[in-house]
């Protein structure tokens, strides 16, 4: 059994390839104006590579990685032997966070390009529909586009928006995806005007890149204290790069608040806990690995998450996980059979690799 | 019976003629005509849902503090400073309470210890009035409401460590505080209970900051207490600090070593509000695995209203290890002896 690659990031090769899938109007203002508040996002230029890339991952054209689909085959899916890969769109960052029916267009146009020149050629790949969340209505056009199209698998938002995830404002988009059967995938990255903190802005890239883990954990419990769950039960949450041992400490200092305050939230119908141990998954890269075996397990096991860690590569960032050591080394078998394959083929309802490939 | 010290009990400026006697004419004008009760940022952070009672004197905190399993207190008087904007004021505000935890407090119960309120985000000013006591004086932590307008590792506010360091005292970051930004990445949420539960996460981003600015080499001596900021996701946290910083440490090359080995050296925790399982069993099996029990100190967060199982969990420790969350790990911290 091969692998499911649940974060794979492909790139436009230059931004001049966008062009012939925007009309002519946003064609004119993407030369003319282009994308704007994108500052903040230089942290990485202090210690990564270009385009934050393995240094062996341009391909020999010399464009950007993960922009020329026969080199992803070859240095990715063709290397480990994966089944199916998972398209994050490395544009849906910048792209989302422009404001208005310019997002929109963008957007709309990354994903008919995703669909054109890479799920159409090569069987093995899927993609998530990049959304704009706090683009609420262009998010449901994209939804209504691509949602039915069993190569898109889920809906990919940012992890840094407007307000946290629970916010009511927000719901028509989950409500979307869940008729249709997608999950929410959030990946870090987004530019929301907030500092990247509750405790203010950072200095370092290691600072950003560590701390992801704070705004999922405002995301997770905004998500369970706000009855989302309740209202669709059907939805399904997909946390991308930003850790999961992190869960079960939150989940049990929900439930203590929750025991204490509940009166605030008197609608809620079950513990903050259960909401989390139901809807959530998550990718392995980067993963946590504590020395100690027993650490880790506890964390899995506390809230049955073997079930729900999905293997990911993070291609064709430097910080890729090669799936011959991505995992600690303590796992056992089983374990790893359902983080490389099982999880991710039973959310995403993929069939048999023989099959897709038939 | 073995010593206990709670490491977290709150009192309470009953009202600003408390502290009035140490303000200047001019302010005490300026808050008659305004009729101000002082700053709002009490409220917002302690609502009325989870505080029992104000101990708002001495008399007040004997009984609601020394009375039970604890025979000595520390003393944390959050009285939100750090909101207000205009210099003078907040430094003076500051000034003025902890004159007022000396003579109301510290100059009359030595079993009584308290933290040095001070106006964070004019780092100058606040070393001043970090100078103006010592440890004789009952002080023996400098108090920073853990939501500030920067992160804590931030050059700016080395001239606080470099004055606490100077005077012997921790620094005490407490759950709570106004910044005006909201708590979260992603903005703001839209109940208390999120807040309290993002909390968690904005004492995780201070630690990774005072990591990443190299704090931890700068101030070799400086101890660092975290309080009410809940223990559990400590581990989750030094795990992702040591990958990313593999990862990352040219970046950062002032910090020689595993983040996790600084902190766990250098940093405490106070035991409540606990957020841990509620079945004691599995409570102390997740501390041990994960190796927590060394870091805490024992605190009882009166009069905030969490419920009495921290005190359960403990008394399920076997009696060398309770002994050393009740007393001994801030003995030591402290330097209480």
């Amino acid at each position: 059994m091969g692998l499911i690659d649940c974060d794979i990031h492909h790139m436009l090769p230059s931004q001049a390839q966008i062009m012939p899938y925007l009309d002519e109007r946003w064609r004119r203002y993407h030369e003319r104006f282009g994308m704007r508040g994108l500052l903040e996002t230089q942290y990485w230029v202090t210690t990564t590579h270009v385009a934050a890339a393995r240094v062996d991952s341009f391909p020999p054209n010399g464009l950007m990685p993960g922009s020329d689909l026969p080199f992803l085959r070859e240095q990715l899916l063709d290397e480990w032997g994966i089944d199916y890969g998972v398209l994050n769109v490395s544009e849906v960052f910048q792209f989302s966070a422009q404001k208005g029916d310019y997002g929109a267009a963008l957007t709309r146009a990354i994903n008919d390009w995703t669909l054109a020149e890479w799920l159409e050629p090569e069987p093995r790949l899927r993609s998530s529909i990049a959304a704009t969340v706090d683009n609420v209505e262009a998010a449901l056009g994209e939804i209504e586009r691509h949602g039915e199209d069993p190569r898109f698998v889920q809906v990919l938002i940012t992890l840094r928006n407007e307000a946290p995830m629970g916010d009511r404002r927000y719901w028509p988009i989950y409500r979307a995806a869940a008729e249709r059967g997608l999950p929410i995938a959030v990946h870090v990255g987004g530019i929301a005007g907030h500092p990247p903190s509750g405790a203010g802005w950072h200095s370092f890239y290691f600072e950003m890149h560590t701390g992801h883990v704070q705004p999922y954990q405002a995301h997770a419990a905004s998500l369970a204290l706000n009855g989302v769950f309740d209202e669709i039960p059907e939805l399904k949450i997909v946390f991308v790069e930003g850790g999961f041992s992190w869960m079960v400490p939150l989940s049990w200092r929900l439930d203590r608040l929750w025991g204490v305050l509940r009166e605030e939230v008197p609608d809620l119908r079950r513990a903050p806990s259960e909401y989390l141990r139901e809807h959530f998954w998550f990718t392995t890269q980067p993963i946590e690995e504590p020395d100690d075996e027993a650490q880790f397990e506890y964390m899995v096991e506390a809230l049955g998450l073997e079930e729900r860690l999905m293997f990911a590569t993070d291609y064709p960032h430097w910080d890729f996980d090669a799936p011959d050591r991505a995992l600690p080394r303590y796992l056992s078998a089983a374990a790893k059979a359902k983080i490389f394959n099982a999880n991710a083929r039973s959310l995403y309802d993929l069939p048999a690799a023989a099959e897709a490939l038939a | 019976m073995s010593p206990v010290f709670d490491c977290d009990v709150h009192c309470d400026v009953p009202g600003l003629e408390a502290i009035a006697p140490y303000l200047s004419r001019h302010w005490r004008d300026r808050f008659g005509e305004n009729r101000w009760a002082g700053p709002a940022g009490i409220g917002h952070v302690y609502p009325p849902a989870v505080v029992s009672e104000r101990l708002g004197d001495l008399e007040a905190v004997r009984a609601a503090a020394l009375s039970g399993p604890a025979d000595r207190a520390l003393l944390n008087c959050y009285y939100g400073v750090e909101m207000i904007r205009h210099p003078d004021l907040t430094a003076e505000l500051s000034a003025a309470v902890n004159s007022w935890l000396r003579e109301e407090f510290l100059a009359a119960d030595d079993r009584l210890r308290a933290s040095l309120v001070v106006p964070v985000e004019y780092p100058e000013a606040a070393a001043a009035e970090i100078r103006r006591w010592s440890r004789e004086d009952g002080f023996v932590q400098v108090l920073m409401p853990v939501v500030s307008q920067t992160t804590y590792g931030n050059r700016r506010y080395w001239p606080i460590y470099r004055a606490a360091a100077e005077r012997g005292f921790a620094i005490g970051l407490h759950f709570g505080g106004v910044s005006g930004a909201p708590p979260t990445a992603s903005g703001w949420p839209d109940s208390y209970i999120e807040e309290v539960a993002a909390n968690a996460s904005v004492f995780q981003g201070q630690l990774l900051s005072l990591v990443a600015e190299g704090f931890f080499q700068e101030f070799p001596g400086l101890r660092l207490t975290l309080m009410e900021s809940g223990v559990t996701w400590l581990p989750t946290i030094l795990w992702r600090f040591d990958k990313m910083w593999k990862s990352y440490r040219r970046e950062i090359p002032w910090v020689k070593r595993l983040p996790s080995i600084d902190l766990r050296e250098r940093v405490r925790l106070t035991t409540q509000p606990l957020d841990l399982p509620t079945d004691p069993g599995r409570a102390l099996e997740f501390l041990e695995t994960m190796e927590l029990e060394p870091l805490l100190l024992y605190s009882s967060d009166r009069p905030h209203l969490h419920g009495a199982d921290c005190e359960v969990l403990i008394e399920r420790m076997p009696a060398e290890r309770r002994a050393k969350v009740l007393y001994e790990n801030a003995e030591q911290w402290y330097g209480l002896a």
